[in-house]
């Protein structure tokens, strides 16, 4: 009782003091960012909406198609924490020389089109008897080629938040249990995470048709694709996505819930004093080579399948071609890059100083995130070009021009930096808040030189993560593209039917190539970004 | 998050438009496109901003596109690599009439102003075969062969609901009639005959040994063929309906922002020269102005060949009929089969 009485005395008295925005400041700016997020595919929803034709969707093919994304989404989530959980925790807690190099190399998968990685499997199969080419294809295909997408980010998920673990609770367990209780104490810690970051994966996989035209395993991405594609109805896609979000809510909520109050639990107040131990013994060690046996094929295969094209001798005429192509389109996806980190990160912030530090807010900002992810990108562009149209041309500077397509990239990809962001303003204390209160900061001062300070590297961190992923868009950009212009991954689809292999293969080894370099590069600078 | 969005506007070179120009949009693949917009562009001193469609959203990003901005359009024209999508244009009334003097030469059914739109350099739909898995056998001849017993599990298409094979498919409705044609599609299901995601895959995994045949675009036969991939290639029916023609076609948008140049680029896209230089490029496709050699790839002329004889304006129309009954209903049987590896076999 006298507890409760302290912790509502202290919301109150900081509340009173400024440093918390109060109820009604915070509800108009999350409402806000969240409505601009959403709005463009409201919209495209509301302009046809009729109830018989939402009710009109739910046919048996569909129910087929639902079935199919809901297995995927299923085998993508576990396979990904089985392989990626484990190794996670244990890369988070045990330094060893190129770590930084190997999470960059596990980060580029996540920046690349999924459909370049199921094209990498596709031109992998000849490696393979023909017998034996059936796990390259259909839900074995799709599974591969969502894995290479999702395990990174369960991977660097639970490596990231192990590294947050208390040190005095590293210290008791080791000295008490040993290396094996560590392994068993962090896993439980990092599981959250790692769970939310599967889930994460599983909806960019669930989303995204590309990989399961290539793959032939077809489900809730196809039929949305149909009905653009083939039926050029834009409300219909989005009647179908809103379905496909509420089939998968029930599944979402009590995944955000239980990692919004994990999170809440298990970070406030704690002594974040960093630990690295000294590996014991063989079984860590055992643990990372068999975790990297097991992920190296599958990160692999798709770059077999682009080196078996190299084998050309014209070879380096192609490699000339796709790095002159990359000259060109280079400005160009850079800035887009840039604007739609710089959106994203900026509203990002706006979110969690407004609702982060509650766990009713992180709730709803997890949803959000989410559910956000289920929005195939085409049909948030299709509404976003739909709402510009209406706009007088006077909009036509910020909205049709070098910001249209970064604008749209920022909000559809709001949920990284929001996500990364909640993590770390987590790992803020309440009593900083509380002592600021007590000794009269000013709320501006504060943000300043507390908030930001502690924002600033997932600020960073989710400004790259945002640019390189609107530089690996091709559907939404193409809708969005100024009249012109193009970036590297638009100009690889526009050859992609068109051009022999080993361009094509050229090419995706390129994208590969400069991703690689550029998250190299970020791993590398990181900790001098973090000093600042 | 405005200012800083103002500030990084003013630095986009997009900013400052130049005076003369026009945007083009075009679902051609990109390595035939641009070539020519940029001859136009050396030639006419006009700046072309291309648009090009991806392999991902064939025909699909950009005709939505059109469709979503119709309010306030920022294209000038419409390159479309069939008729079908420009005819899908004009039923929405997107497209403006214009008749080009340079379509004058070009036969009359492919530039009747009724259509709205005109159509010039065609590809034809083909059956490409991989030559080391057919070694010894009879090469196909017709598209019934895809549903022949001794082809059983050997066959590909793309998906009849995306790009030219729904044209061919809607093709085979008009000209089969209606039970005719859902008996052949039935039919290419009980022959296992796989569906993949595009003409470009068809290619690939017939030129892999993955299939035996598919049917697909003659510029992807003959690009395979430039690779050294082990195929060879049939116009499919001589002897029975014809083959197939897909010719581009060509579309003026209502209501664009600079609809002088977009006259001008048509008269240029549809001109012989154009026309050449599509035949003569790895696109190989046949020139409708009579007197251009045809291209290397099929060593004849149009007129040694037997085309299927279609109604393209109607196609649009019962495309889309077919797209929301009949052909989804058979996409979607296709996606609930199991993997396509070894289906046959």
């Amino acid at each position: 009782m006298k507890q409760l009485a302290s912790s509502q005395f202290s919301k109150r008295f900081i509340e009173l003091k400024g440093l918390r925005p109060s109820c009604d400041w915070r509800l108009l700016v999350c409402g806000c960012i969240l409505a601009l997020a959403v709005m463009p595919t409201l919209w495209l929803m509301c302009s046809s909406f009729e109830p018989r034709s939402f009710a009109a969707v739910l046919t048996a093919p569909f129910l087929g198609a639902l079935k199919r994304t809901l297995v995927l989404f299923t085998a993508v989530i576990a396979g990904a924490l089985v392989l990626g959980w484990p190794a996670g925790t244990l890369m988070g807690l045990v330094p060893f020389s190129g770590q930084r190099l190997l999470f960059a190399a596990l980060a580029v998968p996540l920046l690349t089109p999924s459909s370049l990685w199921a094209v990498g499997i596709s031109l992998a199969r000849p490696w393979f008897a023909y017998r034996h080419q059936w796990w390259l294809d259909g839900f074995w295909g799709a599974l591969l080629a969502g894995l290479v997408q999702a395990l990174p980010l369960v991977l660097l998920a639970s490596a990231l938040l192990v590294r947050v673990l208390p040190g005095s609770q590293i210290d008791w367990t080791l000295l008490s249990n040993g290396w094996p209780a560590l392994l068993v104490a962090s896993a439980r810690f990092s599981l959250p995470a790692a769970v939310a970051a599967a889930v994460l994966g599983g909806l960019i996989v669930i989303a995204d048709p590309g990989a399961a035209q290539i793959m032939g395993y077809h489900g809730m991405a196809t039929e949305i694709l149909i009905a653009l594609a083939a039926r050029y109805d834009a409300g219909l896609a989005a009647r179908k996505t809103l379905w496909l979000a509420l089939f998968l809510l029930p599944c979402l909520m009590p995944i955000a819930w239980w990692v919004s109050a994990w999170s809440q639990s298990h970070f406030f107040g704690r002594d974040l004093r960093k630990i690295r131990p000294k590996l014991f013994g063989p079984l860590p060690w055992a643990i990372i080579v068999l975790s990297l046996l097991g992920i190296g094929p599958l990160l692999l295969t798709p770059i077999a399948g682009f080196a078996r094209a190299a084998r050309s001798p014209q070879f380096f005429q192609s490699l000339q071609y796709a790095w002159s192509i990359l000259k060109q389109s280079a400005p160009t996806t850079i800035r887009y890059g840039f604007v739609a980190g710089m959106i994203a990160s900026l509203a990002a912030l706006l979110l969690i100083l407004a609702a982060g530090r509650k766990y009713q807010g992180r709730f709803v900002l997890i949803l959000f995130c989410f559910i956000l992810l289920i929005i195939p990108g085409a049909l948030h562009a299709l509404g976003f070009a739909g709402i510009v149209s209406q706009l007088p041309g006077s909009f036509d500077s910020v909205t049709r021009q070098g910001m249209g397509p970064g604008l749209a990239s920022g909000f559809r990809w709001l949920p990284i930096p929001t996500l990364l962001c909640l993590r770390i303003w987590s790992l803020v204390p309440e009593s900083a808040h509380q002592s600021a209160a007590l000794h009269g900061v000013p709320w501006f001062y504060y943000h300043l030189r507390v908030t930001l300070p502690n924002l600033l590297p997932a600020l960073f961190c989710g400004l790259l993560l945002v640019g390189l992923a609107t530089a690996a868009d091709a559907s939404s950009t193409l809708i969005l593209l100024p009249p012109g212009a193009a970036t590297f991954t638009t100009r690889i689809f526009g050859v992609l039917d068109s051009t022999t292999e080993r361009t094509l293969s050229a090419l995706c080894l390129i994208y590969i190539a400069g991703g690689l370099l550029v998250l190299s590069v970020f791993a590398y600078l990181q900790p001098l970004v973090r000093r600042f | 998050m405005a200012t800083a969005a103002l500030l990084l506007n003013s630095c986009s070179r997009e900013n400052p438009a130049p005076p003369e120009q026009v945007v083009v949009y075009s679902s051609v693949d990109d390595t035939y496109s641009r070539p020519l917009c940029e001859q136009f562009s050396h030639a006419t001193k006009i700046e072309v901003k291309l648009v090009p469609d991806s392999e991902e959203t064939k025909s699909t990003g950009l005709l939505n596109r059109l469709i979503a901005e119709k309010e306030r359009p920022q294209a000038d024209v419409f390159w479309s690599g069939d008729p079908v999508r420009a005819a899908i244009l004009a039923a929405k009334n997107i497209a403006a009439p214009y008749e080009s003097p340079q379509a004058a030469a070009i036969p009359s059914e492919f530039t009747q102003p009724s259509l709205g739109f005109t159509m010039f350099s065609t590809r034809m739909r083909v059956i490409i075969f991989n030559r080391n898995l057919l070694a010894g056998k009879a090469p196909p001849a017709s598209v019934f062969d895809l549903i022949d017993p001794r082809f059983r599990g050997a066959g590909c298409l793309a998906n009849p609901l995306f790009g030219t094979t729904s044209m061919h498919a809607a093709a085979l409705f008009q000209v089969l009639g209606e039970p005719a044609a859902k008996d052949y599609f039935r039919k290419l299901t009980e022959n296992k005959v796989a569906m993949l995601s595009s003409n470009g895959e068809v290619r690939r995994r017939v030129a892999a040994g993955d299939f035996e045949l598919g049917l697909t675009d003659s510029d992807d036969a003959n690009v395979a063929l430039k690779d050294g991939a082990p195929i060879g290639y049939v116009l499919p029916d001589q002897e029975g309906m014809g083959t197939l023609m897909v010719p581009n076609a060509v579309v003026l948008i209502d209501r664009g922002p600079n609809p002088v140049n977009a006259r001008r680029f048509i008269d240029f896209i549809l001109s012989p020269d154009s026309e050449r230089w599509l035949a003569e490029s790895d696109a190989a496709q046949f020139p409708l102005h009579p007197g251009l050699s045809p291209p290397q790839f099929f060593g004849r002329p149009l007129a040694e060949i037997k085309v299927m004889k279609v109604e393209y304006r109607s196609m649009a129309a019962q495309l889309e009929g077919l797209n929301a009954g009949f052909l989804e209903q058979w996409v979607q049987e296709q996606n609930s089969l199991p993997s396509r590896i070894g289906r046959g076999k």
